[in-house]
């Protein structure tokens, strides 16, 4: 379903929607681009590009209490007070979704179904926002994603054609919604021309693409050994930044906080970048050094993850790109991989 | 550049150094990269630009191919020394290769300031006050240097590396700031403790614990740092606020006297929280109380003591 | 405001050579002082780090006390030196950050000083009074991390 608003109507409709479920939306507070709660349509900003966390942590927070439990010598008690209510996000991006249909077939893997997780999904909205302006960072269309949106498992996309946005529904919960807005609003159907105008900006937006993706995950394999991996991981200072704004990864520690009456199970964020990841009671510690752990991750992103779970676990937003303080550049490693590797 | 180039390459023939670190291009002026050259014919990639913001010192832990040389600015250079100090290093092992510094131009400063994004830049050169950027479009714009250049370069009065350097390349800079020192600090100090509090409180909410603060922090050298430490835990696991402000309070503490200011903990930090301001009080206070300044004493500052200390209490 | 039948608590890390054997010796000349103070011998006045002022203040604490010998007297030299220069950073660092730095003390007092003692505990105990209940950990964040709903 397609309908067309008028562009002083989408404060209405952010009203509307925020009456009945909480809605995230992008973000600017002082220089931070950050997606968060919002209470006020002033407060959204949908001219940022991308947020420096991404939709995983609404998703896969950086934090979440599993249980809280109590002991006095006969029973133990434990209570669990995991309550979702339904929200709405707002203006994401197509790179966004893509990353939660990795976390979706993680987290619902075979008979290993992660229910926290899968809850919060089930009882959320998404609005992705068309991106005409992607910038140098990001590689998207390299994984067969569209920067305008529309087909990676949203419920509503939008487009800011040049007087008005198209709104385009891609699931049950997203027609149920606009037949509700168009109820509430009276919004019309798009014209021919909106079609046309929508059709042209698909075509004009563009990423740089790495060629071949696919072809690096036999080929990292193969040069498990290769003396270049020492070569492009040598800046990399194993801080967690590339892992923690990744849309898709997903590494967690789970610890109890206790003391000897009560305590909590908390399961929390975790980086296969520190040094400590792999190290384990014994004191031996597999992946010592820097070149085992970067290769590591490359080689699950687009090898290991792709042959077990089907999918590419990259979404090309390039956040690693401009957030990571050594200055590696994922699109020239990937590129190099591809030409330097057989 | 040039002048760069053949002073290493003459290293590498009279067999003095293993290898260099380094600033890289690869294709854009401002895309530098840190990097370690081993071979002599890579000696032609070395650059120094206004972008080189990386402090190159941080790499030198667990770094064994000795001797090496190492390109420093005025800033990384006051890391050394305190490496040095703290018996981290072997001076004779480093040859050191000072760069004379004009300004680091701070790349989220210039993108807001002009609106567009890093790629439109071709080229920035810093002529004495201020800063010439050359665009793809081929406008070209004379900008005042203070709005470009990095917080840190603002007060960054002492520039001189005559008397560490094996030796120093490129022109002394015509311009020298002339802010006040502890501005931001000064600020802070303003307000009452409950807007502290709350400033503070909402800078750390973000917080990822991502760590690159410490890890690109030269002087954070531990091999167990108190984050990862398990037995006892020092530092819970979990996001909650209190767990956050102890995190970077202990982070700040055990800096207090080594900080030298390089702004790299700032520059890094995902969600831009202030972090140089927590360093820089700590530094207000040991120049002010103990006029202490780290990178510049011979002897370790919690480390010593004098009968005369400040004692404001009981 | 406080409720009902607060009473503050007071974490003191004490020297084992001087402060915790004046307040031995208070105890032994039947000296009274206010009960609300847990004592915690340390060797050295220097081995109390921060993080453990922290800790106190995480797990309940509404002041943290550390005592020790008096400068130029330390059994170990100069251990008590160092910690005067420590606690006077840290309790600027945390005034800095929003945390009210009048729940931390240092004292010097000596094994002679029994009198002392009880009068520190006293007057310590009475000022954390007025200030009330110690909100270190925030606990109407407790939770928080993790996305909020309304």
């Amino acid at each position: 379903m397609e309908i067309i608003v008028p562009k002083d109507k989408l404060k209405d409709i952010f009203e509307n929607i925020k009456e009945r479920f909480t809605v995230f939306a992008p973000q600017k507070d002082g220089d931070k681009k950050l997606l968060s709660q919002v209470k006020a349509f002033k407060e959204v900003d949908l001219s940022i590009l991308k947020t420096q966390s991404s939709l995983k942590e609404l998703l896969f927070p950086r934090f979440e209490i599993l249980f809280d439990y109590k002991w006095n010598k006969k029973e133990i008690t434990i209570k669990e007070d995991n309550v979702v209510k339904p929200q709405v996000v707002l203006g994401i991006r197509a790179c966004d979704i893509r990353g939660l249909k990795v976390l979706d077939n993680l987290f619902s893997w075979e008979n290993i179904k992660d229910n926290l997780y899968l809850e919060r999904r089930q009882k959320t909205v998404l609005i992705t926002q068309s991106c005409l302006k992607p910038d140098s960072f990001c590689f998207c269309q390299s994984f067969s994603i569209s920067p305008v949106g529309g087909e990676g498992g949203e419920d509503i996309n939008f487009t800011e054609l040049s007087d008005c946005y198209l709104f385009r529904s891609f699931s049950y919960a997203g027609e149920k919604l606009l037949k509700e807005l168009i109820e509430e609003f009276s919004f019309s159907l798009p014209a021919d021309k909106d079609k046309k105008a929508f059709e042209e900006l698909k075509e004009k937006t563009t990423t740089s693409k790495i060629a071949n993706i696919e072809e690096l995950a036999i080929k990292i394999k193969r040069n498990f050994y290769h003396n270049l991996w020492k070569d492009i991981s040598w800046s990399c200072l194993n801080c967690g930044i590339c892992t923690y704004t990744c849309p898709t990864c997903h590494c967690f520690d789970i610890v109890d906080e206790s003391n000897d009456r009560e305590g909590r199970r908390i399961r929390c964020w975790d980086s296969c970048m520190f040094s400590h990841f792999t190290a384990m009671a014994s004191g031996c510690n597999p992946r010592e050094t820097k070149e085992s752990r970067f290769r590591q991750r490359l080689a699950h992103k687009f090898s290991y993850f792709p042959e077990n779970l089907g999918i590419v676990a990259c979404t090309g937003c390039g956040r690693c790109i401009e957030l990571c303080p050594a200055g590696i550049n994922l699109q020239k490693i990937l590129t190099k991989l591809g030409r330097e590797c057989s | 550049m040039k002048e760069l180039q053949n002073i290493v390459k003459a290293l590498f023939k009279e067999d003095k150094i293993k290898s260099v670190l380094g600033y890289v291009t690869e294709d854009y002026f401002y895309n530098v990269k840190p990097v370690k050259i081993s071979k002599i014919e890579d000696s032609e990639k070395l650059t120094f630009n206004p972008f080189c913001v990386y402090n190159l010192v941080t790499y030198l832990k667990k770094e064994k191919d000795f001797p090496l040389a190492i390109l420093v600015k005025p800033c990384d250079i006051r890391a050394l020394r305190v490496l040095l100090l703290e018996n981290q290093l072997v001076r004779s092992n480093l040859f050191i290769i000072g760069l004379n510094c004009k300004g680091i131009i701070d790349k989220r400063k210039i993108t807001t300031l002009f609106h567009l994004e890093i790629s439109q830049i071709e080229s920035a050169e810093i002529l004495d006050r201020n800063v010439k950027f050359k665009f793809n479009s081929g406008k070209e714009i004379l900008e005042d240097i203070e709005k470009c250049i990095s917080e840190k370069c603002l007060v960054c009065k002492d520039r001189e590396l005559e008397g560490d350097c094996d030796i120093v390349v490129g022109e002394k800079p015509a311009y020298l700031p002339s802010s006040e020192d502890f501005l931001e600090v000064k600020e802070l100090e303003a307000l009452s403790l409950e807007e502290r509090a709350e400033y503070w409180n909402k800078a750390f909410r973000d917080c990822l614990r991502c760590y690159a603060c410490i890890k690109v922090c030269p002087l954070c050298y531990c091999e167990n740092c108190f984050v990862d430490k398990t037995t006892p835990q020092w530092v819970a696991k979990n996001y909650e606020i209190g767990t956050l402000r102890d995190f970077h309070i202990i982070r700040a503490f055990h800096l207090a006297g080594r900080c030298i200011d390089c702004g790299e903990c700032q520059r890094v930090c995902p969600v831009n929280i202030p972090l140089r301001r927590l360093n820089q009080k700590l530094r207000k206070i040991l120049k002010e109380e103990y006029n202490y300044t780290p990178g510049k004493e011979n002897e370790i500052f919690l480390g010593s003591f004098s009968p005369g200390d400040p004692d404001r209490f009981l | 405001m406080n409720e009902k039948g607060w009473r503050p608590k007071i974490v003191a890390f004490v020297c084992n050579w001087c402060t915790y054997a004046g307040a031995d010796l208070a105890g032994t000349v039947r000296l009274s002082y206010s009960p609300e103070v847990l004592l915690i011998r340390v060797p050295c006045s220097g081995r109390v780090t921060p993080f453990m002022v922290l800790k106190a203040f995480e797990r309940g604490a509404d002041a943290v006390l550390i005592s020790g010998c008096h400068p130029g007297d330390c059994h170990y030299g100069s251990g008590n030196y160092l910690a005067r220069r420590r606690f006077h950073l840290f309790k600027q660092l945390m005034e800095f950050v929003g945390i009210n730095p009048n729940r931390l003390w240092l004292s010097w007092v000596s094994a002679s000083e029994g009198g002392k003692f009880a009068n520190l505990i006293d007057k310590m105990v009475n000022e954390i009074k007025s200030l009330g209940k110690f909100n270190y950990s925030m606990e109407e964040t407790k939770g928080e991390g993790t996305p909020k709903h309304s």
